[in-house]
Order: structure tokens, then sequence, then C-alpha cells
């Protein structure tokens, strides 16, 4: 299945905006109670959808999920993150600091759901011996 | 004529790019992996895989001794790059021969191009230019066409601008891209576009503008902020402390870069901890002229070069038409500004400065026929190979091994497995008799893999498998996967309910999900209003009553402390355990009560009294199904819906009949009854709400139009348009609520213009004016009135539509109220 979606810059801003709230969020404490708000326009985005794909076995809303990537291993075969390795090593890599998140596409078709990378993570790797 | 070439590739120091010509428009194929236009133009070695590009980039710094990069600078040397993790050598045109059949794999309409056109910089000679060519047969093309950088910036923007006349003129074309920098002197020499001179600097570019952003501005400010010893050797050091935090801000360097080119100021914020321990937290806002500051040296330093070639050619800056600037660098206003500024020749900004020579090589492509020598035009398929997998299906593992034993002939053949949702590239491999690959799989979900065997050009060799499957999830091999959608009831505005999925078929249990309702009428607390939470289960485009009901939560009045207000918002919480027992949680904000009941599927909760309602509501569906059948001349349906009437009433009769209390199974049998009866009915009249909204859609359709064209503005033009666009997806659906959707939209846009309108206006204001003995505050509907009819006589129609909605707003709620929906549900 070749199938390529864009997603507006905007929304992608958006949700990297999202992303960083909710980082600053579980940091920083939530004095002004918006945590709810924080997740209920990610929910917006994960459930409603910002627009309708048409593929076969209909036409669907694209649902857009986001992922920290933080703490996974980093390997040369991922291809949803942009990394830059820091220290020396380059072996049993793992993601020490995001940038960006990866965002992904939440698609449906007439077998069942499917998602595709439309934003790469951006991240700093490192080796696990350097953590 | 034979066909023509068409394809075009920017092979370039940095990145590459590929287009295409088709009737007379270029595309630009993009990335499959990640959207990207552009290749970055380096190739990698790790372990036994080769990789192209981004992931190649990541370890281009680190494992220099495996990873290549600007190999275009070495091209017709002798000069080879050992990789390590070979062992082997491999030539600039081995390493180039890399980066373009990676471009192949752009090509999105599956075409296999025998012939292609390459651009090469003016500074290339005979031995580099033959090497080039020597790359594209490499990889797999049999006629391979030259084609200088500048000429084809040229011929995109002579392409672009068709009405420019280039004859007797000559121009500068400036190329700053990520890593070089080139400066060429262009003209038309008996009828044919001609490089007469060039300069350039291998390098400088874009990105050493990132790293001057964070030396310069980032570091200095830090170092005030915080405590820091050597901060800059510290980052830059791979053994430094803040190693991270160089590559850090070098991302953001390079978005706040960006940005600068559109705005005047742009921020980095950073986050980090100085060397006493205490963390420092920057907004460190950039100004454009800060930006512009630290690059200007670097600039001046292009000026330079092109003012050489304008001595050395004897011309003044008048004499040329204009720079045409060309390379993601030239982005910046400031490098425009400043070549104009220092060189007093206009600055042309015609093109797009990322892909206009993969464009203007598409163009030249266009013009070239295909010449392939016999031998080559046909084609010699290899035969099928087979392959035998073994793999799990079902893993709950993080990654899961994928061995294949291949038969047939591997020589000279690769493989390369990739994840279809664009997580996972094994890179290109060699083919052996035996494939084993450990695969990461995406959790909670079925991941999708493509097989593919390559011979050496890249093209696609058949074989018998294509495709590897794996469900990744917590469930055994047995596979717990959720049967049919679950959807939640509510109400819609026509009346009527809808369906809003919850789960989708095939979602991997267990699963939670939130969803956030909206109360659709007040609820009095201690009265017996109440919201029906129901879930059901069953396609999710069928009307609800043709579905399996699974759950039911009630929020009573009675159970309520204050009263719940129209457009409360309620957050409700599914889970479906393992074992499929539903669990629903209704929590009403901000801080109110919480209602919690699970539901097993084995204990149908069935309510005798919703019941009774169901029923009724079915019957007034068939009776209305049946009078528009006649009315429509559909005998046939009429006579089925007849036969439905008689066990209906029956139905009624039994379920008003059924105590609360009933303790008996009879309410579950009435249930099954009623979704049979539902079901036949939903058959029957399937196709005829869609028709009929497909007839609403096109006259709302033409009604919109005649508006729009009149009075819309440019918004709703392009409104109307992207509806118009996409309507064959939702017109073609089978999906009543999406067509809805589209006639809902467009009558907002009539609606907003139409509310412009004086007619509709002053309609309006004396609709209200007859409604006036039952506004809430008399006096003031005086005054409003009395100002109304001056600003219609006066008309200002924008202080009208102000006094029509403070008159509307003064009717009693009931009546605005009156278009409300009917409730069944409660929630919207």
């Amino acid at each position: 299945m070749d199938m390529r979606i864009q997603v507006p810059k905007c929304i992608l801003t958006a949700l990297n905006q999202l992303y960083e709230m909710e980082r600053k969020l579980a940091k920083a404490g939530d004095a002004a109670n918006i945590t709810r708000n924080v997740n209920k326009i990610r929910a917006a985005f994960a459930e409603e959808g910002v627009a309708a794909a048409d593929i076969s076995g209909g036409v669907t809303a694209i649902r857009l999920v986001y992922e920290d990537p933080m703490g996974q291993s980093f390997k040369e075969t991922r291809t949803d993150l942009e990394a830059s390795i820091s220290g020396s090593g380059t072996s049993d890599l793992v993601v020490v600091e995001v940038i960006k998140p990866i965002i992904r596409a939440v698609l449906r078709d007439g077998a069942g759901e499917f998602s595709k990378v439309v934003q790469k993570g951006i991240v700093v790797v490192e080796s696990r011996k350097e953590c | 004529m034979g066909s023509m070439i068409n394809f075009g590739i920017d092979l370039g120091t940095t990145n590459s790019l590929l287009a295409r010509f088709n009737k007379g428009e270029v595309e630009v194929f993009k990335n499959p992996n990640g959207f990207k236009e552009t290749l970055p133009s380096i190739v990698g070695f790790r372990n036994d895989r080769i990789l192209v590009g981004e992931q190649a980039r990541t370890f281009a710094e680190k494992d220099p001794k495996s990873v290549v990069s600007q190999f275009k600078r070495k091209m017709g040397t002798t000069e080879t790059f050992k990789i390590k993790s070979t062992g082997q050598s491999k030539t600039p045109i081995e390493l180039s021969a890399f980066v373009l059949k990676e471009l192949k794999t752009f090509i999105r309409t599956g075409e296999v191009p025998d012939a292609v056109v390459l651009t090469i910089p003016a500074s290339f000679d005979m031995l580099q230019s033959n090497a080039t060519k020597e790359a594209g047969y490499a990889a797999g093309f049999k006629q391979v066409v030259l084609l200088q950088e500048p000429i084809a910036a040229s011929l995109a923007y002579a392409n672009k601008e068709k009405g420019i006349d280039l004859k007797n003129s000559q121009w500068i074309v400036y190329d700053l891209g990520g890593g070089t920098f080139d400066v060429a002197l262009v003209k038309i020499v008996q009828g044919e576009l001609k490089v007469v001179d060039h300069e350039g600097d291998n390098y400088l570019g874009g990105a050493d503008f990132d790293a001057l952003i964070v030396e310069q501005i980032v570091v200095p400010a830090l170092t005030k902020r915080g405590q820091f010893k050597d901060l800059l050797s510290q980052m830059r050091s791979e053994s430094g402390k803040h190693n991270r935090l160089w590559y850090r801000l070098l991302n953001l360097a390079e978005q706040a870069k960006i940005e600068l080119s559109a705005r005047s100021s742009a921020e980095i914020e950073v986050t980090v901890e100085d060397d006493s321990g205490t963390t420092v937290e920057a907004i460190l806002p950039i100004s454009r002229s800060e930006f512009e500051s630290i690059i200007k040296d670097s600039i001046d330093r292009t000026a330079e070069m092109l003012r050489t070639i304008l001595t050395r050619n004897s011309l003044r800056p008048q004499d040329l038409k204009f720079v045409l600037m060309v390379g993601g660098s030239t982005y910046s206003p400031f490098v425009r500004q400043r070549i104009e500024e220092l060189l007093g020749i206009p600055v042309n900004t015609g093109i797009d400065p990322t892909n206009a020579i993969a464009v203007g090589a598409a163009y030249f492509a266009a013009t070239r026929e295909v010449n392939l020598r016999e031998q080559d035009a046909k084609p010699t398929a290899p035969d099928a190979i087979r392959i035998r997998v073994a793999y799990n299906r079902a893993s709950q593992e993080a990654e899961e091994m994928f061995s294949a034993k291949v038969e047939g002939s591997t020589e000279g053949l690769f493989y390369r497995i990739v994840r279809n949702d664009g997580g996972y590239d094994s890179g290109l491999k060699t083919l052996a008799v035996r494939i084993v690959e450990d695969l990461p799989l995406q959790a909670d979900a079925y991941n999708l893999f493509s097989l593919k065997i390559l011979d050496r050009h890249n093209n696609v060799v058949p074989a018998d498998v294509d495709t590897i499957q794996i469900a990744q999830g917590k469930y055994s091999v047995a596979g717990q996967l959720l049967p049919e959608d679950l959807a939640l009831v509510k109400d819609d505005m026509a009346g009527d309910t809808k369906l809003e999925p919850i789960f989708v078929k095939n979602t991997v249990l267990p699963a939670r999900t939130k969803k956030t309702v909206e109360v659709s009428k007040t609820i009095v607390h201690g009265s017996d209003d109440q919201i029906q939470i129901i879930v059901v289960e069953g396609p999710s485009d069928n009307h609800f009553t043709a579905n399996k009901r699974i759950g039911y939560l009630v929020i009573s009045g009675k159970g309520l402390k204050r009263d719940l207000m129209r457009g409360t918002e309620i957050d409700l919480t599914f889970e479906v355990s393992e074992s499929r027992d539903l669990t629903v949680q209704a929590f009403v904000n901000p801080s109110g009560p919480e209602f919690s009941q699970v539901f097993t599927p084995t204990r149908r909760d069935v309510p005798a009294a919703t019941l009774a309602e169901e029923v009724r509501m079915l019957g007034t569906r068939l009776e209305e199904e049946k009078a528009e059948a006649l009315a429509s001349e559909r005998f046939e349906v009429v006579d089925h819906l007849d036969k439905l009437l008689a066990p209906l009433k029956e139905l009624h009769v039994e379920s008003g009949l059924l105590a609360a209390d009933d303790v008996t199974d009879s309410r579950y049998k009435l249930e099954d009854r009623k979704r049979k009866i539902a079901q036949e009915m939903n058959g029957l009249i399937a196709g005829k709400r869609v028709e009929r909204l497909r007839g609403e859609y096109r006259e709302t359709k033409e009604r919109v139009t005649a508006i729009v064209t009149e009075s819309g503005n440019d918004q709703e033009r392009r409104q109307l348009h992207e509806i118009v666009a996409r309507e064959h997806t939702f017109l073609n659906s089978n999906n009543p609520s999406k067509i809805e959707a589209a006639v809902d939209h467009l009558d907002r846009i009539s609606f907003q213009i139409l509310r412009r309108t004086p007619d509709f206006l002053i309609g309006w204001f004396q609709h209200l004016i007859e409604k006036r003995e039952m506004l809430n505050d008399q006096l003031q509907a005086k005054n409003l009135i009395d100002a109304g009819k001056k600003h219609v006589a006066a008309e200002e129609f924008d202080r009208l539509a102000e006094v029509n909605a403070r008159l509307h707003a003064l009717l009693p709620q009931q009546v605005k109220e009156s278009e409300e929906m009917r409730h069944f549900t409660g929630i919207c």
C-alpha cells in the first residue's frame, strides 16, 4: 500500500506545541489547572481527526496522534526518527532528548485501522553506555 | 518521433531531487519516507546493510569510516572511500549510483525510467562529467544526458515566466545551498543557453549559518544566564559535558533561521543544567537584524565572487538582466537584499530555490528523445524467486525475528523490507539463500511490511511473497480482537440519533478511550429527567436500533445535587477488557459527580422503559418510511414495510406491559425481536436516504454556487471549491451523515453570505418586530426597534445587524430553542 498523507504544517506545529505543553506541565506542575484542556485538544486530534481522506473502502477521517520516543532505542533502520548522535559511541543508541515527537496519522479502511508516520521525531540519541 | 526522456535529477553535493515532466507540468517526487522532496546525498554501510539519505546522515559524522557524504566533490578522481564495516572500497561513481537508485524509489507512478537527465555543476570538467554519466549507467539508466545546473535553474525560470524574453541578455545564477555555493554567468549564444563563467566555494551554506547562530548568539546568552566553563568547547567536543546540547541547539537554530525568513524575530527556548547544577531556563529572542549581522561576512564573500566574474568578463552590473536566486539559503530576505545592494543588480526570486534545478532538468528532459541501443530496449525479466517464510504472525515483543529461505538464483540480487507506516526500513541488503531480520513492531497494531527483491539497478524482481504481517499486542495467538464496532448513541440535529464509533472493529483488546459529549437538554436535579448513555455493538453506519445494545448508563435528575445545564460537557471513559467486559464511566465537569458501570456481554442491560420507547420510535420511523415510499410510488417497499407492522404492533403491546422489575428474560427476547425488525426495515430503505441526500446536495450546491458567484468573498469561494472538489468522496461513500455534513456546510456558507445582504437583515428585523410582544425587556426592545428603523432608513446595515442580534437575545428562552433537536439520549 503506497499511500502518502500530507498534513498541513500548521496542524503539525499545533501538535508539536501541545507536546511541549504536556512536557512542561509534567515537569513544572499544573498551577493553572490546564492539563484537562491540553488533554482535550490532544483527544480532539486523536479522535475526531482533521480532514477526510478518500481511500479504498470508503472515506475516513485522518486522526492524528503523537508518540514520545524518549528512552526508546535507536537503530539505523528506524525511519520514524531523525537523530543526531551525541557522544562518541554509535552502538546501542537510546533517545535522550526529544525536540519534536513522532506524529502519526491514523486512518481506517475496509480491513481496519492503520497508521502512517507524518512527522518524524527529531531527537538526540546517545550510546547507552555513555548515558 | 519517439518518447521523451521526461525524468530529471538534481544530483547535488548535499541533497538530490528527482522530477518528472508530464503534459506540460513538472512534478517533483517526494520521498515515500518522510515526504521530503530532498534526499541527502549520503550513503552508509552499517552492519551488512546499505543506507541512503536521512538514515545514513545520522551516522555521517560519527562513523565517517562507514558512511560517506560529499562524494560529489571527488567525482572524476581516482580517490576511493574505504568502507570500514565492509572492508571494501567504494568509488564516488558507485556511491552516486546508490543515491540515484534510491531516488528511483520516489517515483510513485511505478514507472521505471530507462533514460534520465542528470545535472552537474558549471565547474565540472570532462572527467567529472563522464564520471557522472557512469554513475547514471551504474544505477541502471540506459541513456544519460547531462545538463549544467545554472542552465537547469534558468530553464526552470524561463518555463515559469513564459512571457519573458531572454534573447540578447545575460544573467547570473546565484546558488547558495545547504553546504555549497556556486555562482555562474549564463547567456544566450546563438540561440543556446551557455554558462560563460563561474566561481564557487565548496564549504559555504545554510548549515554554517545554523552553527553561527549557536556560536555567536545562543552560547553568549546562555553563558550570561548560568555558570558555564567554556560552554562552546564542551558542546562541540564528543566527550564534552554538553555535547547533546550542541545537536539540540543546531536543530533549534535551523528552525529559528527558517522562521526569520518570514518574520522579523524568532525565539530559541532552551532548558539546560549549568556547571553548578542549577537549571537555566531561557527563551532567547533572535531578531532578523542579529541574524543578518552574523551571516553578513559570508554573504559579502559570495558577492565578491560574483564581482570577480563581472570584472573577468568586463561587465558592468547594468549589463546583467538579473541575478537568479537558487538554493535553500536564498530564502533569507537578507541574502537577496545584500546582493542587490552590493551589486546594484535586481534579484530574481521567481522560482522555488529548493527544487529549481530538478524542475529545470525535467523541462530539459521533455525536449530530449529517448534513444536506446537496440539490445537495451528489451528488458529481460529475471526468473521469479520463490520464498519460504517463517515468523510469528502474532507477537507480544517489541521485535520479531523474520526468517526466510530463498529458492532460485540470488546472484546480483538484493532485498529490502519496509514497514508500511514508515517507521522501519531495513536498507538494501544482499540477497542470499537465507534472510534473517529483526523486525521492530509498532505496539498494539497490525504491522504490515513489504518485502521487495531488487536487481542491481533497484528494479523489482517478482517473488511469491511480498508482504509480512505481524499483529503486536497484549493478547494470545488466538487473537482477542473486537469483532464489531462499538458505538455511542447520540442525538443528531435532524431529530433522530446517530452513532459515534468508540472502538472500531478489530481493535486489539484490552482497549480504553475517552469521549467528551455535551448535554443537549437541561436536567433539573431531583426530577425524572435523564441522560442515557447507550453503547451498541455493530456497524457504526447503521441506525442504532439495528445494532445490539450492550451497555447502558443513566444519569438521572434524582441522582444529581444540582441542575445539569444544557451545554455542560461530560467526559466519558470507555474500557473494554480482554474478556470483553465494557466499563463506562461518566464524569461531569468541572467537579461534578462520577457515574460508573461495568457491563459484561453475558449480562445485557435492557431497561423496560427504554425498550418501550425504542419500540415506539421504531413504529414512528416505520410509518414515516411507509408514507415516503407511498409518495414515491415504491409499492414493493410499501408492501414489505406493511408486513413488518403486525409484528411491531405485537412488540409494542408486549414491551408496554413489561414491568420495570421483570426478572425473566422476556426483555432480552423482546429486544432481539425489535432488533430484527429494525434490521429488516433498514435493509428495505437502505440507499433511499442516501439517494435523497444526493439530490439535496445537488440542489443545495446549485443554489449556493449562484449565491457565492454573486456575492461570495475569496474565503467563501475557496470553501465552496473545496467541498465541490471532494464531492465524489462523500457522494460515493454511502454514508448519509457525510453527505449531510456537506449539505450543512454549504448551507452555512450561503447563510454567512446572506447574513450580510440588506434584504436578509431587513427581513430578519421585520420578523423580530412581529415578535415584539414576547420580548423580555419591552423598554429596551422599543429603543432597539426605533434604532433599527433609523438604520434601515439610513441604510446602515452593519448597525442593523447589531440591533438584530440584541433583539434576538431578548426572545424568551423557549422560542430561541424552538428549533432545537428532539432529545432521545440527551447527549450530542
